[in-house]
């Protein structure tokens, strides 16, 4: 097989890991950062702000691995795919990291009156 | 038995093995978790956390290409797909241990908070002692 179509099978694949993975997070991440947020705005700005960078860190993993590929069509590939699924898997790191920091500090201060 | 095949079919008993693993733990965790963490909106989040950790660890040593090399003789084939399997095994091995290590850290704090509420509370169902005599 070519190189090319390793490619873009390792890209859909670490497509499909990445939509799994925002599925399977997003909605328990939603519900425990309203917990610890108190409200709804600010939960979905830190939601939205996690699926981003996720989104973003795991591009530059993409990248990375297509920068760091070995000779051989099936390895470069496989290079490929494993530098996605770290740069996911770093993401979903920090995403813990955040919410096991702020859950330790307790939740969020209500909203000033007026503002 | 060419190199792609080799190591899509050795990264597919991977994927399912993590599958599995994932799906036998995930019911017993999400007890535990509730258990633990005193709300269902923070045991989800640490359930799909969990079981996320879990999944792309198996995948990414499932993906492992450490025994292949560039020639790609039968022998060495086989000799890296047995190395892929390896690497796959002690990474679901792995990060199952870091998850177990975890959880008794956590069931251990619970424990000892449990432990202090409770002398608190007989503290507090104590009488006070005597006021001591007047000179």
């Amino acid at each position: 097989m070519s190189l090319g179509v390793l490619t873009a099978a390792a890209l859909a694949v670490a497509a499909a890991a990445l939509t799994l993975c925002a599925r399977v997070l997003l909605r328990p991440l939603d519900a425990v950062l309203l917990e610890l947020c108190r409200e709804r705005h600010r939960a979905e700005f830190w939601t939205h702000m996690v699926t981003t960078c996720m989104v973003a860190g795991t591009l530059v993993a993409a990248l990375m691995g297509v920068l760091a590929a070995p000779a051989q069509p099936a390895l470069a590939a496989a290079s490929l795919l494993r530098w996605t699924l770290l740069g996911i898997a770093a993401g979903l790191a920090v995403v813990v990291a955040v919410v096991a920091a702020m859950g330790r500090r307790g939740p969020c201060p209500p909203p000033a009156e007026g503002g | 038995m060419d190199l792609t095949l080799t190591f899509s079919l050795v990264a597919a008993i991977g994927a399912a093995a993590t599958a599995l693993v994932v799906l036998l733990l995930r019911p017993h965790l999400h007890r535990l978790l509730l258990d633990l963490c005193g709300s269902p909106a923070r045991a989800g989040f640490w359930l799909a956390a969990t079981l996320l950790g879990l999944g792309l660890c198996g995948l990414l040593s499932a993906t492992s290409t450490l025994g292949y090399s560039d020639d790609g003789t039968p022998h060495e084939l086989f000799l890296g797909g047995v190395s892929q399997l390896r690497v796959l095994l002690i990474g679901l091995l792995g990060s199952l241990v870091v998850v177990a290590w975890v959880l008794g850290v956590a069931i251990k704090g619970l424990q000892q908070r449990a432990e202090r509420h409770a002398y608190l509370d007989a503290m507090k169902r104590v009488p006070p002692p005597p006021a001591p005599p007047q000179p």
